[in-house]
C-alpha cells in the first residue's frame, strides 16, 4: 500500500519536473512570434496573459517587457507608467525572507533581479519616451538616474576594466540629453565619461569603438561652457544650425536563458573544500566541518547543479544604411546587447557557481542528516530539492540584439530619411529641422 | 517542498489597512508625501518671520499679495512640482499673514472662463477684465539633491531653495532653504 502510494507521488513529482523544466523563452515564444511579425498589439497582449510574469517575483520582469512593448506602440506615456514601476521595483527593498528563499531553496523563486544592463536600457527607453512627450525636465531627471546606475555598476565592478562596468552608451546618452536640454557644461562631463570609459574599457567591447561625433561633442560643449578642451581635429563648431537628428536603430532580439546541467562532486585538500566537474574547480569557504568533525564530502556524491546560460535569438546582422536628404551615411553601432549579455554572464560566472553551489551543498546535508534520523523523510526532502532545482532564466526579453547610432546635421525645412537594411526592407520617414535636436529610434527584429 | 511553503507564506502577506494621512510613513526612501508637507510648512513659517513681511506692513498697511511660480525639479527623483506647491499655497492662506493670487495654468482657465462670461453670462453676472489683484511678490525655487550610494546603501540629500522677490522692484525680500538627509539600507 505505502509503495504503491510512493510510486504514484514519484510520479507525479516527475510529472511536475518534467513540466516545470519549461523556461522562461519556452514561456513566451508566443510573444516572441508576434514581436517578430511586427503585431505589437499582440504582443502586448500575450505579456497580458502570460501567467508566469503574472507572479509577484516576476513584477520587475513584467513591467519591463510591458513598457517595451508599449513604447513599439508608441505609447509613451503608458509605457512610463510601467517602466517607472519596474524603476521603483528595482529599487524596493528585498525582504529578507524572499532573500532567503533565493540562496536557500531556488533564485527563480526570489523576486526578478535585472542584470546591470538591463538597467541602463530602462532608462534609455523612460528618457526617449519623456523626449517624445517633450517632458524635458523628466528625461533630465531620468539622466541624473542613470548617472546614479552609471555609478552603482561602477561600484560592483570595482572599477575593474576587464569587466562591465561603467556603460559608454548610457554616459553618451546622457550627454545628448543634457546638450539637448542647452546644458553644455554637464553634457561635456558626461562626454568626457564616456570617451574615459571607451578609452579605459579591457573587455574588448568599447575600445575603439566610440562614435565618430564624440570627439566633435567634446569640443563644442566644452568650448559652449569656457572649459579648455584641446582636440586634434579641427571641427566646425556651428555645424548644425538648423538642428540635428539623433537616430537610435535597434535591430533583432536580445539573447535569452536556457538551463544546463552540471555535476559536481565535493572533495578537499590541504587548501579547503572544492567542487569539482570535469574541469571546472570551484573552492568553497565554508567549514564543512564546523557541525561535524567526521563530516566526508564524498558522503554527498553528485550534485546536480541547474545553471541558466545565454543563448544567443538567430538574428540576421544587418548592413544597414541610411540616406538624409539623398546622402549617404553610416550608422554606428553604439551598444551591443547581445555581446554585453555574454560579458556579464563571463564576469559573474564563477561567483555565481560558487553561491549555487553552496546552497545545493547545505541542502545536501539536510537531506543526509534528516536521512540519518527517517530514511523516508530524507527521500521526500531529496525529492524536494530535486524538484525545486531550477536554473533562473528569466531575464528582459523584448529588449533588441544591438543598438546603432548616427548624429546627423539637418537642413532648414523638411529633411527625407531612408533607412535600407540589407535584407530589402526600406523604412523612410521626415524630420522637419528646426534648430533642435530631434530624436528618434526605429526599431527592426 | 520548501517552495510550496514559501509561495504559501507569500500569498498570506497581502493586507491592506488604512492610515491617516498626516502619519509618517517612509517606505523606500524616496521623496513623499511626508517631505512635501514638511518642506511647504517649514518654509513658509520661516518666510513669514522675515522682515519683510513687517516692511511690507509698514509701508503698505495692507497684507501683501503673493503668487507661487515655478519650483524647478533639479533632483534625481520625478516630483509632483504641483502638490508642493499646492502644500505651499495651502501653508500661506492658513497662517492669514499674506493674500495668494492663482498662477500657472489655472489662471489661463479662469481667464478662459472670464472670456467666456463675455458672450454667454448675463451682464450683471458677467466678470469684467482688468480687475484681477497684481502679485506684489512672487515665490520661486528649486529642489535639488545629491546622491551618494554604496552598494545596498545610500544617503540622500535634498536641498530645497525657495527665494520671493518683490515684483516691482526686482529684489529678492528672502531666500530660505529646507535640507532632508535620509539614509536607506537595502
Amino acid at each position: 500500500m505505502f509503495k504503491k502510494s510512493t510510486h504514484r507521488f514519484v510520479s507525479l513529482l516527475l510529472i511536475i519536473i518534467v513540466s516545470s523544466c519549461a523556461t522562461y523563452y519556452d514561456k513566451s515564444r508566443a510573444t516572441e512570434r508576434q514581436l517578430i511579425a511586427g503585431n505589437y498589439d499582440d504582443a502586448q497582449k500575450k505579456i497580458g496573459a502570460n501567467k508566469f510574469l503574472a507572479k509577484k517575483r516576476n513584477a520587475l520582469l513584467f513591467n519591463l517587457e510591458m513598457g517595451k512593448v508599449l513604447h513599439l506602440q508608441n505609447k509613451f506615456e503608458e509605457s512610463n507608467r510601467y517602466l517607472n514601476e519596474a524603476d521603483r521595483l528595482m529599487e524596493q527593498y528585498r525582504n529578507g525572507f524572499e532573500t532567503a528563499v533565493g540562496i536557500t531553496v531556488n533564485p527563480s523563486l526570489q523576486p526578478y533581479i535585472a542584470e546591470p544592463h538591463e538597467q541602463i536600457m530602462m532608462h534609455y527607453y523612460k528618457i526617449l519616451n519623456y523626449v517624445q512627450l517633450g517632458k524635458m525636465e523628466d528625461a533630465i531627471v531620468e539622466v541624473r538616474r542613470l548617472n546614479e546606475k552609471e555609478k552603482a555598476l561602477d561600484i560592483a565592478s570595482n572599477s575593474n576594466e576587464k569587466k562591465y562596468s561603467q556603460d559608454p552608451f548610457g554616459l553618451m546618452l546622457m550627454g545628448l540629453i543634457y546638450e539637448a536640454d542647452g546644458n553644455d557644461n554637464d553634457a561635456f562631463i558626461a562626454y568626457r565619461n564616456a570617451k574615459l570609459s571607451y578609452d579605459n574599457d579591457q573587455t574588448g567591447l568599447y575600445q575603439n569603438n566610440e562614435p565618430t561625433s564624440l570627439e566633435q561633442a567634446l569640443l563644442r560643449t566644452a568650448n559652449n561652457s569656457g572649459i579648455a578642451y584641446e582636440s586634434k581635429e579641427k571641427y566646425d563648431l556651428n555645424y548644425a544650425p538648423h538642428g540635428e537628428l539623433i537616430l537610435f536603430y535597434e535591430s533583432g532580439l536580445s539573447p535569452v536563458k536556457a538551463e544546463k546541467n552540471y555535476f559536481f562532486s565535493l572533495s578537499e585538500n590541504a587548501a579547503g573544500f572544492f567542487f569539482q566537474s570535469g574541469t571546472i574547480i570551484v573552492p568553497v569557504v565554508y567549514n564543512f566541518k564546523g557541525n561535524n568533525p567526521n563530516f566526508n564530502p564524498a558522503s554527498l556524491g553528485f550534485i546536480r547543479l541547474a545553471f541558466p546560460y545565454y543563448v544567443s535569438r538567430s538574428s540576421v546582422q544587418k548592413n544597414n544604411s541610411v540616406s538624409v536628404n539623398g546622402e549617404t551615411k553610416t550608422l554606428e553601432l553604439i551598444e551591443d546587447i547581445s555581446a554585453l549579455a555574454f560579458q556579464i554572464e563571463q564576469d559573474n560566472f564563477f561567483k555565481n557557481l560558487g553561491r549555487d553551489l553552496l546552497r545545493l551543498t547545505i541542502k545536501k546535508i539536510a537531506e543526509l542528516s534528516l536521512a540519518q534520523k527517517n530514511e523516508y523523510l530524507g527521500t521526500a526532502l531529496n525529492i524536494a530539492n530535486t524538484v525545486t532545482e531550477k536554473a533562473d532564466t528569466r531575464n528582459w526579453q523584448t529588449l533588441p540584439s544591438q543598438i546603432q547610432f548616427l548624429r546627423v546635421p539637418l537642413k532648414e525645412g523638411t529633411n527625407t530619411i531612408q533607412l535600407k537594411t540589407n535584407d530589402g526592407k526600406s523604412t523612410s520617414f521626415e524630420i522637419i529641422g528646426n534648430g533642435k535636436m530631434i530624436f528618434k529610434n526605429i526599431c527592426e527584429f | 517542498m520548501l517552495a510550496l511553503f514559501a509561495l504559501g507564506l507569500q500569498s498570506c502577506f497581502h493586507h491592506v489597512s488604512r492610515v491617516d494621512p498626516e502619519k509618517n510613513i517612509d517606505l523606500s526612501g524616496s521623496w513623499n508625501d511626508v517631505d512635501s508637507r514638511e518642506t511647504s510648512a517649514a518654509m513658509v513659517t520661516q518666510a513669514l518671520e522675515e522682515d519683510w513681511l513687517k516692511n511690507h506692513m509698514s509701508a503698505k498697511k495692507e497684507k501683501p499679495v503673493v503668487i507661487v511660480g515655478m519650483i524647478n525639479n533639479k533632483s534625481h527623483e520625478h516630483i509632483d512640482a504641483e502638490t508642493f506647491m499646492k502644500d505651499i499655497e495651502k501653508a500661506f492662506i492658513e497662517s492669514k499673514l499674506v493674500r495668494l493670487v492663482q498662477g500657472g495654468t489655472k489662471r489661463e482657465e479662469i481667464r478662459g472662463e472670464r472670456a467666456d462670461q463675455q458672450t454667454n453670462s448675463s451682464v450683471s453676472t458677467m466678470k469684467q477684465w482688468g480687475l484681477e489683484v497684481g502679485a506684489d511678490y512672487m515665490m520661486q525655487g528649486s529642489i535639488n539633491s545629491i546622491v551618494d550610494a554604496y552598494k545596498r546603501e545610500k544617503v540622500v540629500y535634498y536641498q530645497i531653495d525657495l527665494e520671493l522677490t518683490n515684483l516691482q522692484t526686482n529684489e529678492i525680500v528672502w531666500i530660505g532653504d529646507k535640507k532632508i538627509k535620509k539614509v536607506v539600507k537595502n
